[in-house]
């Protein structure tokens, strides 16, 4: 008897519960209106090009000279700025050298940064949890590499209300910010492709390593390859496979297409990693005068670059874009200078980020983004 | 019953607790941002996915099991209720949906352990990779995305100052409280862990029993798929890998025995905030994530030897 009274009490208290919650609910949803129309206005953004297309801006005019570990700024912070800046996570070289660019233009321009990670590696949940708290810590500004779009969004939104600039690198969040740079996956593809094909002299069939399935960078680069090969009528894409950026994978790919095809004049590889898984296929099959092409300018791709194996990287250069992230949003907080669109890539190919035997040598010697973390 | 006295309260507070207050008024004198109430609600927001995992993760550790495919389950359901909304069922109904599948692979998992008379720990590590695997060929790897205003409405919705968010965890946790507490399935999973023969000799069937366990189990972590769901607006297939061994850790802080089929949901709730306000706190103080976790491991570990320690004195 007592049991059942207790559950009846318990169940009592749960429905005035709910009840109260009816009461309170209207409040809110005058807010929740509010919301509503701001999506809607969105929405009609996002009918017209979902988000804001790049604006390039020539090298001169960027707040920033120069590229990689050379990156200087004239800006300095006129008051004492927070600056917060989240990566997808603390194992990549391309994200740890990203929160050393941050942190090293905290040094030049004279704010404090505060770095942070997921420790589950791109988990975009525990990004969402950063935000919260760096919104705590009373940042002036968030600087994220969103390891999901549309997961981020909750931070996103969070973070604005509470007054917050809210930049992106790489990856942007599905709403336009107040800035997102790195580079345009695009136009890196279809630079490179372009170098390649006038190397091949218009003529060639080509390889493409795709990157993992339904990731936008990797979508978006592949568009650019794609466009940039088709400028060449000779030139012919005879497979185009995902090896999912990982080395192992874009040689057991190659070496499968090998079989099928004998003659192939050049390989493209999304990233760097299968680019050189690739190149270690063609090594194998002993077909040494193939052209090898990827992204990022990393380490092993420099050095393959340098002992002339692979043809050519495009340095996207991670270092240089936390930097120049922090560098407009300083100007922004000292003086309300608005950057030029809400999407400046960076580095565009006004920076010369493509890497060949003839610029490797200075590359490796002065520019490589991943120096600063070695 | 009625009449308990203060120092016999006081020690059915699990010493989590006590480490609970501690690490609060380390961290609020380290900054002067920690201790405020926007902050507090920070830390109750982003407690409520794993707490309710937590709580499904309770109701199995009490059959002195352990279910490692509740974090799978918890990616499915973001995932599934996003393919399902995709192909044009509501939003809404497809969270149902996806919670009835949770307690579908709950069911299937207690079949496993009960007639197969298999260690849980390996037969739902065996399930834990494959809804991880469904989950991730349903997205092809990436992540999917359906537009509604459903999420905010769950994340963004106050009473009290506190999203509804976490008064569904409130929910969830005097749900769980009351099937432990006040009826025979509940001292039926206490039974299952503590005194098997005895469950068996009143007539009750084990097997029936672990199946509607797991279930249980499954349809909460469903819950806490749905909350995840709204919170990162998104279906992620790998959002809560190891929220599972979170939950093992939080019950176990809690005071729930993986031996003797004790302990109970109200632990587990001081053993998920102290894992959420560490890293809460390491987070608002500005500790590199390097170093987060070996911290909280330690932490983790001496809450567990001081349990242990005062158990083991109060024993004598």
């Amino acid at each position: 008897m007592l049991k059942k009274k207790l559950v009846s009490i318990l169940l009592a208290t749960t429905l005035a519960c709910t009840l109260f919650a009816g009461c309170s609910t209207p409040t809110k949803e005058s807010g929740g209106e509010g919301t509503t129309a701001e999506k809607t206005e969105t929405k009609e953004n996002t009918s017209s090009g979902e988000r804001e297309a790049a604006t390039v801006v020539d090298a001169d005019k960027l707040p920033v000279k120069g590229i990689g570990a050379q990156i200087t700024s004239d800006v300095k912070a006129k008051e004492e700025y927070k600056i917060g800046y989240i990566a997808k996570n603390t194992t990549n070289p391309y994200m740890v050298a990203q929160s050393e660019g941050v942190k090293k233009a905290g040094e030049d321009m004279g704010f404090e940064a505060v770095t942070q990670a997921p420790s589950t590696a791109d988990s975009v949940e525990e990004q969402v949890k950063i935000m919260e708290d760096m919104i705590q810590q009373d940042m002036d500004v968030i600087i994220v590499h969103c390891a999901d779009s549309n997961g981020i969004m909750p931070g996103v939104r969070k973070a604005q209300e509470a007054g917050i600039l809210v930049l992106t690198i790489g990856t942007p969040a599905s709403e336009d910010t107040f800035l997102r740079t790195g580079v345009d996956y695009k136009e890196t593809g279809y630079t490179i492709a372009k170098k390649m094909a006038e190397e091949l002299g218009g003529k060639g069939n080509i390889i493409i390593l795709e990157g993992p399935p339904g990731a936008a960078n990797a979508i978006e680069r592949l568009e650019g390859i794609k466009e940039a090969l088709a400028e060449y009528p000779d030139i012919e894409i005879v497979a185009s496979q995902t090896a999912n950026f990982k080395r192992t994978e874009g040689m057991s790919v190659t070496e499968n297409l090998l079989q099928k095809y004998t003659d192939v004049q050049g390989i493209i590889g999304c990233n760097d990693e299968s680019a050189l898984g690739g190149l270690q296929a063609l090594k194998a099959a002993g077909m040494t005068d193939v052209l090898v092409a990827g992204f990022d300018g990393s380490v092993d791709a420099t050095n393959a670059v340098e002992s002339g194996e692979m043809f050519a990287t495009y340095n996207t250069d991670p270092y240089g874009s936390g930097y120049i992230a922090c560098a407009y949003a300083v100007k922004y907080l000292n003086d309300g200078t608005e950057p030029e669109g809400k999407f400046i890539p960076f580095p565009t190919a006004s920076n010369d980020p493509v890497i060949t035997k003839d610029t490797v040598a200075d590359y490796k010697e002065n520019v490589a983004w991943w120096k600063v973390v070695q | 019953m009625q009449k308990t006295s203060i120092k016999q309260r006081m020690k059915s507070i699990p010493p989590v607790a006590y480490m609970l207050v501690v690490i609060i008024v380390v961290f609020s004198f380290m900054d002067p941002h920690y201790l405020s109430f926007s902050n507090f609600r920070n830390v109750l927001i982003q407690s409520t996915p794993l707490m309710i995992v937590a709580f499904a993760q309770t109701c199995i550790v009490l059959t002195q099991g352990t279910d490692l495919s509740l974090g799978a389950q918890v990616s499915f359901v973001t995932v599934f209720t996003v393919f399902l909304a995709q192909h044009g069922i509501i939003l809404e109904v497809a969270m149902v949906i996806s919670v009835l599948c949770t307690m579908l692979i709950g069911a299937i998992n207690g079949l496993i352990v009960a007639k197969g008379n298999i260690p849980p720990f390996i037969a739902t590590y065996g399930m834990q990779n494959i809804v991880n695997s469904i989950s991730l060929l349903l997205t092809a790897g990436s992540s999917i995305y359906f537009d509604s205003f459903t999420y905010r409405i769950v994340t963004e919705t106050t009473i009290l100052a506190i999203p509804l968010m976490v008064w569904i965890a409130v929910l969830v946790f005097i749900m769980v409280w009351i099937v432990l507490r006040k009826t025979k399935f509940g001292t039926n999973i206490h039974g299952l862990g503590g005194n098997k023969e005895a469950l068996v000799l009143a007539g009750i069937n084990p097997v029936k029993c672990q199946i509607k366990t797991f279930a249980f189990a499954g349809m909460i972590a469903g819950i806490a798929g749905i909350i995840t769901l709204c919170r990162v607006e998104s279906g992620q297939p790998t959002v809560a890998n190891g929220w599972e061994f979170q939950a093992v850790a939080a019950t176990l802080l809690g005071g729930t025995s993986l031996r003797e089929g004790k302990g109970g949901v109200t632990g587990t709730i001081f053993g998920v905030l102290l894992i959420q306000i560490i890293k809460n706190g390491l987070n608002v103080v500005g500790v590199q994530s390097i170093y987060q976790n070996a911290i909280i491991g330690s932490i983790v570990l001496a809450a567990i030897i001081i349990d242990a320690v005062v158990r083991i004195r109060s024993e004598k």
